[in-house]
């Protein structure tokens, strides 16, 4: 499986402001990532991932008015 | 982020200022001499969404309040994110204590309202996608700031898109040290309990060898258990079954003689009668002429008395002596599969005592057994060989009942003897072999505890470890995403700029190239060449300046999820001759298509050009309503 059809689950619709920018860059990143060596796709999604919940705050703005 | 409307009780200047049907996309204008109060709109605007104002931080609020009023409310209604409409209302008093509280205006549920300082200042940069600095520092542009950015300010970052890099790259660099400290303090706990597991030395295969070799005894006692049971049982019978099986054997013999002997007689009678029945003249004719006539008649005499019934006599004997000796023949069968069944028990024993129960067990047990007994034990040695010689033929000698009755007592004694002395020897071996399994079970017990601890331990290591690859991978990741963002950010400012340029400064110059530390060059079509930004004019550099700022602007409410923006320039004109303001104001309303609401304040503003909304701060009054 090659290292763009991995990163399927990436929807850079699904995202906005930065993150959308961080999903576009990681989709043509880990092209270029996983001709390397060592490169490790289970670790390069946890990372992704990890990036992309600390940029996305989408969710949390609904979540904020449901505090009560 | 767009603003709907804007309404302020005792604000500075303003008992009273309402401006509300703001358009969504154009130009606004706030025309009015100095101290009108068009500053005071922009700062009611900045105190509505932050709760501070450019002039004023969170400490003097109490000088908002307008003279002669206890307190200053503002309520600023806009649009953002998902063309989400929000209510933020603002209120101080003159000891500077304030109170907020947001409201998403589309859900009209008392729930959906935030209220408090704290919680509104938490929610805003989530819902705006920008706090404060970048604010003040891209959508409300003083004429004083007119400048180049610092190319390390948080604003900047922020404009790139790169604004939460740093943090996160901060917070994954604290996680790493945390992780590497856990490992650090865990690694002597899983040294320790290595150590204890490798004293240990636990062989996994050791206590199922023990277990079965257990079973293995005691299945042989069971056996020989019941052996002796069965040979003491069939030796008695052998004795009882000895006679009855040879009366049985003879009377077959006899029968049987005698069944030879009576079938031929009967055969013989019946066809005399035969004759002497149905052809009695043929046969009369011969024996006249072969006996006298005396010998005839008292054949005649017999033959018709005796004839017949002789032949049924010897019949009826016959099928006697068969019946009898089926009988006999069934009782010898019986008897001789007894004698079977002791045979087999016989050549069991005999193997039982002739065969080291050693044979039977795991290699490795047995070898430990050597070790721990002093005294030779049935392990190794045998009953001896001499007091079995003769046991497989007797074993033989049974089938037929050929074996002497006092032999096969004597043998079976013998042997249930032996076989009993075995049985309480192999008992003892199991009892060891039962305390090796319990003390074997205890270190496996210990050594599966360990295991279980260390596992527990190697487990937040490995994911200790795996969480710091997986920060280092995302680090390196986000300095890739950044450098990649910084190099698009200048392009699109370049682009932007661009775009805007020729549009206030009437074609005189169109591109603009950005360094990685903001230093601007302008292209000149005049002169054909770049310029250093010091070599143009004061007032162009502004000009310049002002189309960066704005694409600048551009790129930070896209990277912070605003299609649509507003911005306010205040007093951007001051260094402005008329045809510079003339070109800008004029393109100003179509420069960007995310920038669509443009604030602009300024003293005056030329005639001809078309605004969205003009909105005129009074010299005198407190009132305005627009």
């Amino acid at each position: 499986m090659t290292a763009e059809l991995e990163l399927r689950w990436l929807k850079t619709d699904s995202v906005r402001g930065a993150a959308k920018r961080f999903a576009k860059f990681c989709k043509e990143d880990v092209k270029e990532q996983s001709e390397k060596e060592d490169f490790d796709m289970d670790k390069y999604e946890d990372a992704v991932k990890l990036v992309l919940q600390k940029l996305d705050d989408s969710i949390s703005v609904e979540e904020l008015f449901h505090a009560d | 982020m767009l603003i709907k409307s804007l309404i302020a009780t005792n604000f500075r200047k303003y008992h009273k200022l309402e401006v509300t049907d703001i358009p969504e996309s154009g130009v606004i204008t706030v025309a009015g001499s100095n101290e009108s109060g068009k500053t005071s709109i922009g700062e009611a605007i900045c105190f509505a969404l932050f709760g501070r104002t450019f002039f004023l931080d969170e400490k003097n609020l109490g000088k908002l309040v307008s003279w002669g009023s206890d307190d200053s409310d503002v309520t600023i209604n806009f649009i953002a994110g998902d063309d989400d409409t929000y209510e933020l209302s603002r209120s101080v008093d003159r000891k500077g204590v304030s109170k907020a509280t947001l409201q998403k205006i589309n859900d009209s549920e008392e729930n959906y309202k935030i209220d408090g300082i704290e919680e509104v200042a938490e929610a805003l940069p989530k819902i705006l996608g920008f706090d404060y600095d970048a604010f003040a520092n891209s959508f409300y542009l003083a004429q004083r700031e007119l400048t180049s950015p610092d190319p390390q300010s948080s604003t900047i970052k922020q404009m790139a898109g790169i604004g939460a890099y740093a943090q996160i790259t901060d917070d994954f660099e604290k996680s790493n040290i945390q992780n590497a400290e856990a490992i650090n303090e865990l690694m002597p706990q899983v040294e320790t309990t290595q150590a204890e597991l490798d004293v240990i030395q636990l062989d996994e295969t050791w206590l199922p060898e023990l277990i079965d070799a257990e079973e293995t005894l005691g299945n042989e006692q069971s056996d020989r258990e019941k052996l002796v049971g069965h040979l003491n049982e069939n030796g008695e019978l052998y004795s009882n079954n000895y006679g009855a099986f040879h009366s049985a054997r003879k009377a077959y013999g006899t029968f049987s003689f005698l069944g030879k002997l009576l079938f031929p007689i009967a055969f013989i009678l019946w066809v005399l009668w035969v004759l002497n029945t149905y052809f009695k003249d043929s046969l009369m004719e011969f024996l006249s002429s072969s006996m006298t006539e005396e010998n005839v008649s008292l054949y005649n005499g017999l033959a018709d008395s005796w004839l017949l019934p002789g032949a049924i006599v010897a019949l009826v004997g016959y099928l006697i002596t068969m019946l009898v000796r089926k009988n006999s023949q069934a009782t010898m069968k019986r008897l001789d599969e007894e004698a079977e069944g002791f045979a087999g028990a016989l050549q069991k024993g005999h193997r039982y005592v002739t065969t080291l129960v050693e044979t039977l067990l795991p290699e490795r047990v047995v070898q430990m057994l050597h070790e721990r007994k002093e005294a030779p034990s049935t392990l190794q040695i045998l009953p001896p060989r001499e007091q079995f010689n003769n046991l497989s033929q007797l074993a033989e000698g049974t089938t037929g009942y050929k074996a002497d009755t006092e032999e096969i007592t004597a043998a079976v004694t013998r042997l249930t003897d032996s076989l009993k002395k075995q049985d309480g020897e192999i008992e003892d071996l199991g009892k060891e072999l039962l305390v090796d399994i319990a003390t074997e079970k205890e270190r496996s017990d210990k050594a599966g505890n360990l295991r279980s601890t260390l596992q527990g331990l190697n487990k937040v290591v490995d994911k200790c470890k795996y969480s710091i690859d997986v920060q280092n991978i995302s680090i390196g990741l986000m300095q890739r995403a950044a450098k990649d963002s910084v190099e698009l950010f200048n392009q699109n400012i370049s682009d932007i700029s661009a775009n805007t340029l020729p549009k206030f400064t009437e074609g005189r110059y169109s591109e603009v190239r950005i360094a990685e530390d903001f230093s601007v060059q302008i292209y000149s079509d005049e002169k054909k060449d770049y310029m250093d930004f010091d070599e143009i004019s004061s007032g162009t550099q502004r000009q310049v300046m002002l189309a960066l700022r704005m694409a600048m602007s551009e790129e930070l409410a896209k990277n912070s999820g605003n299609e649509k923006q507003f911005i306010f320039l205040d007093e951007p004109f001051a260094f402005f001759d008329q045809l510079r303001t003339n070109a800008t104001m004029r393109a100003l309303p179509d420069v960007s298509n995310v920038i669509n609401q443009v604030w602009i304040s300024a003293q005056e503003f030329p005639q001809d050009v078309e605004v969205a909304k003009a909105i005129v701060c009074p010299l005198d009054g407190t009132e305005l309503v627009v």
